[in-house]
C-alpha cells in the first residue's frame, strides 16, 4: 500500500472530525490509541474532534442514538479497526468509505489482515468445524481481508498492538497536512541502532529484515524475534531470507509459518493467497 | 605514531586504579558487557572494563554523532534555541580501526562551516587508544585497508607487554590525563619490542592489492559483474550502514508535539542502502535499484571519499561483514574487482 498523502485541503474548519470503527478485531489498538496522559488527551481533544468512537462513548458523529449501527455523516477522518471477514463488512466499510474524506487504517488486521488472516491457511470447510463443529455455517464468515483490498485507504498505522507514539504522530501530520510518515526501512535499522545481538546469532527466525520498523524493534530488543506485524517494507528480499535460513542452517518450513501469522494477504509472501 | 612522545610504562592494576580515580570527576566510556552484549558505555567503575576486545556492534562514533540528536528546539512564540549537547568525557580503549574512523569523521564534520555539534562533543573528549596485535576475529580486514596501525587521532596510546602497558600521550590532553596514573618512565625500545611483537601477529596479512590506487580501479570497474552478484542477495536492510564507524549521513525531520504549540528538530542516521534514501519529490528515485545503492556505498569508501581523504574511507573493522545477514563484504568485493586472491 502506497504511503499517499492525504488530501487534507478538502478538510474544514482546522480541527477536523473523527470517527473510529472496527471490523474483526481485538479492539485493542483503539484502546492504544487512548492510551494517554491526562495532558496528552486534552492535546489530542484540542486538534482533532473525536465524534465516534464505540469502545470511548456511546455519542454518534450524526447525531442519532448509539443503538443504531455506524454513521455515514459528521466526519471527515475514519480510522478504522479490524479485518474484513464477512461480506456484509465489506458493504459496511464501503458506506463508512463514502461517508469520509480520509480513511486511516489502524492495526495490523485493518493494515494488513491481522492475524484474523491465519484461518485463510485453512478451507472454510475446516476452520467453520473446528471453531463451531456443532454447527458450522451458524455465522456468515469469509477469507479475512485487510482494508485495502476492498476500499482506498489513504493512511495506515501498523502493528499489533500500535505504537502510540506513532497514532499521535500520523494524527498531528494529518492535522498539519503532511504525509502520515511513516518507517519505510526494516527492523534492522531500529535493532542496530539499539546495539542488539541478532536474533539469528540466538539461532531465532526473525522477520526482521524484511519488516518494516517504527516499533523500535520492540520484540527483539526484548528477547525474542520479529513477528511481521508490521507488514513488510516496501520492496522486500524474500528470496534472500531463504538464503539466511540456509546460513543459519533453520529450516525454510519454520520461516514459512512465521510468515502465516503476519502475512498471509502479502502477495510478495504468499502469492497464491486467495 | 610521534616519535618525539613521551614513553611510559604502567602496571594493569594501577592503569585500572586510575581510572577508578578519574571516574570520580568525569564519564568514562569503555569496551563493557551489559545483558549479554558487548559494547562501548558509560561505566561506574574500572571493574567493568572488558581488556581484551570483543567486537561491538557500534563503533564509538556514536559517542559523538548519536544516533538520534535533538539539535533546535522551538516555541510557537517564535524562540528558537540550538540544542548542543556536550560534556568533557573519556572514551577508553579505542582500538586501531575505530581511532581511524574518528579520524575521517573528524575531517568529515570540521569540513566547510563544520558541524557545531560533533565538533563540541569531539573538543570535550579525550581519547585513549587500545593497541592490536592481531585480528579480532575473522571477519575484521583493518590490514586490507592498514588501518590495524593508528597515527594521529587519539590522545593517549596503551600496548599491551604482559602485565603491562606501554603509554605514549601526544597530546597536551593525553598528557594531562595521564598525571591522574601511577607511571614509571619506559623508552623508545618498549614501543619497538610491542610493535614487533604486532608484526608477528599480522605477518602474512597483507594489504589490498594497488590499495592507494583503488578509486581509480573502483572507478574503472563500474559495470564489473561483482555488483551484480553481490547485490541479488542483498536485503537492503540498512544494517552494514548503521554500524558502519565512517558512515555519517543523516535525514533532520521536525517532530511538532501534539500540542502544536513547541517542537524540536532531530537529526537521525539515516542510510544509503536503504530505499528511501535518495528518493525525492514525485516518488523518483535516483539509486531505485539495490545495485546502485551497493554501487555507491561501496565507491564512498573505495574512491569518492578515499580521494578526499587521502586513506581507505572503510577502516575494516568488520562490523558490516558480522551485521550482514547475507554475507556480503567490502573485502571480497574489492578482492573480486582487483583479482586479488586475498590473504
Amino acid at each position: 500500500m502506497p504511503n499517499v498523502t492525504p488530501n487534507t485541503a478538502a478538510i474544514e474548519p482546522q480541527k477536523p472530525k473523527v470517527a473510529f470503527f472496527e471490523f474483526a478485531d481485538c479492539e485493542g489498538c483503539q484502546l492504544c490509541a487512548i492510551d494517554l496522559t491526562p495532558e496528552q488527551l486534552l492535546d489530542l481533544t484540542a486538534v482533532i474532534d473525536i465524534v465516534e468512537f464505540r469502545e470511548a462513548f456511546s455519542e454518534k458523529a450524526d447525531g442519532s442514538d448509539s443503538t443504531g449501527g455506524d454513521s455515514h455523516s459528521g466526519y471527515d477522518i475514519a480510522i478504522i479497526e479490524g479485518s474484513i471477514t464477512r461480506d456484509s463488512d465489506a458493504e459496511r466499510l464501503k458506506k463508512i468509505r463514502a461517508a469520509a474524506k480520509i480513511v486511516i487504517a489502524l492495526g495490523a488486521c485493518a493494515h494488513i489482515g491481522g492475524i484474523n488472516a491465519l484461518k485463510n491457511c485453512q478451507t472454510k470447510k475446516e476452520y467453520t468445524e473446528e471453531v463451531y463443529p456443532t454447527d458450522p455455517n451458524k455465522y456468515e464468515t469469509t477469507t479475512a481481508k485487510a482494508l485495502d483490498e476492498i476500499i482506498k485507504v489513504d493512511g495506515f498505522i501498523p502493528g499489533c498492538p500500535i505504537d502510540t507514539g506513532e497514532f499521535i504522530r500520523v494524527v498531528k501530520n494529518i492535522v498539519l497536512g503532511k504525509n502520515p510518515d511513516i518507517p519505510t526501512y526494516p527492523v534492522c535499522v531500529e535493532c542496530k541502532k539499539k546495539e542488539n545481538v541478532c536474533a539469528y546469532e540466538k539461532g531465532m527466525i526473525c522477520l526482521g529484515p524484511i519488516t518494516r520498523a517504527g516499533c523500535g524493534a520492540r520484540c527483539p530488543s526484548n528477547g525474542g524475534y520479529c513477528f511481521g506485524c508490521r507488514g513488510l517494507i516496501p520492496e522486500p528480499n524474500v528470496n534472500a531470507q531463504e538464503d539466511i535460513m540456509q546460513k543459519y542452517n533453520l529450516s525454510f518450513e519454520g520461516m514459512k509459518d512465521k510468515f502465516k501469522l503476519f502475512l498471509q494477504r502479502s502477495k510478495e509472501v504468499f502469492p497464491d493467497a486467495e | 605514531m610521534n616519535e618525539n612522545a613521551e614513553v611510559l610504562l604502567i602496571s594493569k592494576s594501577d592503569l585500572l586504579a586510575g581510572i577508578d580515580k578519574v571516574l570520580a570527576s568525569h564519564k568514562v566510556a569503555a569496551l563493557t558487557t551489559k545483558e549479554e552484549r558487548t559494547l562501548y558505555d558509560f561505566i561506574s567503575a574500572s571493574s567493568e572494563i572488558e581488556l581484551d576486545y570483543k567486537p561491538t556492534v557500534l563503533s564509538p562514533k556514536k559517542f559523538f554523532f548519536p544516533q538520534d540528536e535533538v539539535i533546535v528546539e522551538y516555541t510557537d512564540d517564535g524562540k528558537v534555541t540550538a540544542k548542543i549537547d556536550a560534556e568533557p568525557m573519556i572514551l577508553f580503549g579505542i582500538r586501531p580501526c575505530d581511532i581511524n574512523g574518528i579520524k575521517i569523521l573528524d575531517e568529515a564534520f570540521a569540513d566547510s562551516n563544520g558541524d557545531p555539534n560533533y565538533l563540541a562533543k569531539r573538543e570535550k573528549a579525550v581519547i585513549i587508544g587500545m593497541d592490536c596485535k592481531a585480528i579480532c576475529d575473522e571477519n575484521a580486514f583493518c590490514y586490507k585497508v592498514k588501518a590495524n596501525y593508528a597515527h594521529s587521532g587519539f590522545d593517549v596510546m596503551l600496548q599491551e607487554q604482559g602485565d603491562k602497558y606501554v603509554v605514549q600521550a601526544v597530546t597536551d590532553k593525553g598528557r594531562e590525563f595521564m598525571k591522574n596514573f601511577n607511571t614509571t618512565a619506559g623508552n623508545q625500545s618498549d614501543v619497538e619490542a610491542f610493535l614487533n611483537e604486532k608484526a608477528e601477529g599480522f605477518k602474512d596479512k597483507t594489504p589490498f592489492k594497488d590499495l592507494d590506487k583503488l578509486p581509480e580501479v573502483m572507478a574503472a570497474n563500474y559495470n564489473h559483474k561483482v555488483w551484480d552478484e553481490e547485490s541479488s542477495r542483498c536485503l537492503s536492510c540498512g544494517s552494514c550502514i548503521m554500524v558502519c564507524p565512517t558512515c555519517y549521513c543523516f535525514d533532520v525531520a521536525d517532530e511538532l508535539a501534539l500540542s502544536l504549540k513547541k517542537g524540536e528538530r532531530i537529526r537521525r542516521w539515516d542510510a544509503c542502502m536503504l530505499s528511501s534514501f535518495a528518493e525525492v519529490a514525485g516518488n523518483e528515485n535516483f539509486r531505485e535499484d539495490k545495485k546502485d545503492r551497493l554501487h555507491h556505498r561501496i565507491s564512498r569508501k573505495f574512491d569518492y571519499l578515499m580521494k578526499k581523504h587521502g586513506q581507505s574511507v572503510c577502516v575494516g573493522c568488520g562490523r558490516c561483514v558480522r551485521a550482514c545477514l547475507a554475507n556480503i563484504s567490502p573485502k571480497t568485493i574489492v578482492e573480486k574487482i582487483t583479482c586479488d586472491k586475498g590473504e
